[in-house]
């Protein structure tokens, strides 16, 4: 019986490092060549194999979002506020890979009948990969224009409508509000923060 | 005296066969015989005097696949590596002759995973003959991402093509290759064929 649950482990272990997680990928491409043929043993790596062949790991990046108060002390999920209360919104985007991330866009729409943009407050940070969310909020933040500008920066939050305000935050060159292009360095983290405040 | 073949000298000789690398290079010789009147005979002791001995070595050629990052630095991605989901890909494809007499007919084909690399239409490109043999990877790649745009068309008109309406991969070949041929494809000597097409890594 000893055994048994130890190999139903081991096959446990086998298979989740088999699959490995959703969020990567590893794809091979391979190139089949040959002289008046293709894998007809005429040419080195002709079958698609050694240096014919390349593995690309592909993995998917996260979109944070969090609250602060005003000290950088984090708010958790359902914290509970008193109305009229200036808080800071805190998106990143961690890139974990030893390559650039490039092009990276997002938007944020803020619900006017919650939360008043405060102008003026959006800003950036840059820090390394793995940074703590205290290594982030110390992070340098440089402030950021609330215009889309020519674009002048890589984010900008205007008004879309409805009661008069700043709702509406796109980072990076989103279609309709198109920023500078947003391009994260290998192993780093891209913030933006900006304050609102709680109705 | 006539001397008698070991047994180990014979197993010497079979080991050794199997232990020295795969021919990518093979010296072959050949002598031209004649005579006259009736067949040449060997040893040449006819009327007609053989040829020299012609000897052509043959040189297999390789070719190499390599990734880059989609700007025009040459940043390569080397195989095994992880990049973002998103993430643009040059894949550049190379075979450098490095004889002194052309590489003729030569025929690639790429089948690219639909599910794993997403074409990028229009992005084929190639050079053969600016790059010179033994260049480094970052010049065969500056060359060819500066070098002639190819259309994704099958015809004859140049000598590449992307077909994305197969499944489940994408085909992309180079040359006179059969089911999808391109214009016929030769190396120059001393010259190295490079392609190059962009693709997305999903």
């Amino acid at each position: 019986m000893r055994y048994f649950r130890a190999l139903c482990l081991i096959a446990l272990l086998a298979a989740a490092l088999a699959w490995g997680p959703d969020n990567v990928r590893a794809a091979t491409n391979s190139i089949q060549a040959g002289i008046s043929g293709v894998n007809n043993a005429t040419l080195v790596n002709g079958d698609g194999t050694g240096g014919g062949q390349i593995i690309i790991i592909t993995v998917s990046l996260a979109l944070v979002k969090q609250a602060y108060d005003l000290t950088g002390t984090l708010l958790p999920n359902g914290s509970d506020v008193t109305s009229g209360k200036a808080i800071y919104f805190v998106l990143h985007v961690d890139n974990t890979t030893a390559y650039p991330a490039g092009d990276i866009r997002f938007t944020d729409i803020l619900n006017e009948a919650e939360f008043t943009y405060i102008p003026g407050s959006l800003e950036t940070t840059v820090v390394p990969t793995g940074s703590t969310n205290a290594a982030i909020w110390n992070g340098t933040w440089t402030p950021l224009s609330d215009d889309l500008g020519t674009p002048d920066d890589i984010a900008s939050i205007t008004d879309s409508g409805g009661p008069p305000g700043r709702d509406r935050l796109t980072v990076g060159a989103v279609a309709g509000q198109t920023n500078k292009t947003l391009n994260i360095p290998a192993t780093s983290l891209r913030a933006i923060r900006f304050r609102v405040r709680v109705n | 005296m006539k001397r008698k073949l070991q047994p180990i000298t014979v197993i010497c000789a079979l080991a050794l066969c199997f232990l020295l690398p795969a021919a990518q290079g093979r010296a072959a010789v050949n002598i031209g015989t004649a005579n006259m009147g009736t067949d040449p005979t060997s040893p040449d002791n006819d009327f007609i005097k053989d040829s020299g001995t012609l000897t052509i070595n043959s040189t297999k050629l390789a070719v190499i696949e390599k990734a880059f990052l989609d700007d025009n630095d040459g940043t390569e991605v080397t195989s095994g590596s992880t990049v973002v989901k998103g993430t643009i890909i040059k894949f550049v494809i190379y075979i450098d002759n490095t004889t002194t007499s052309q590489a003729s007919d030569v025929r690639l084909v790429d089948l690219l995973d639909e599910v794993a690399f997403t074409y990028q239409a229009g992005s084929l490109k190639w050079n053969n003959n600016t790059t010179t043999s033994a260049a480094p990877p970052a010049t065969i790649f500056n060359d060819t991402n500066y070098g002639v745009s190819l259309t994704d068309a099958i015809s004859s008109t140049d000598v590449g093509s992307a077909d994305t309406t197969q499944t489940p991969n994408d085909r992309i070949t180079f040359g006179a290759v059969t089911d999808q041929a391109n214009a016929t494809m030769n190396i120059p000597a001393g010259k190295i064929a490079a392609f190059m097409f962009r693709a997305r890594a999903n």
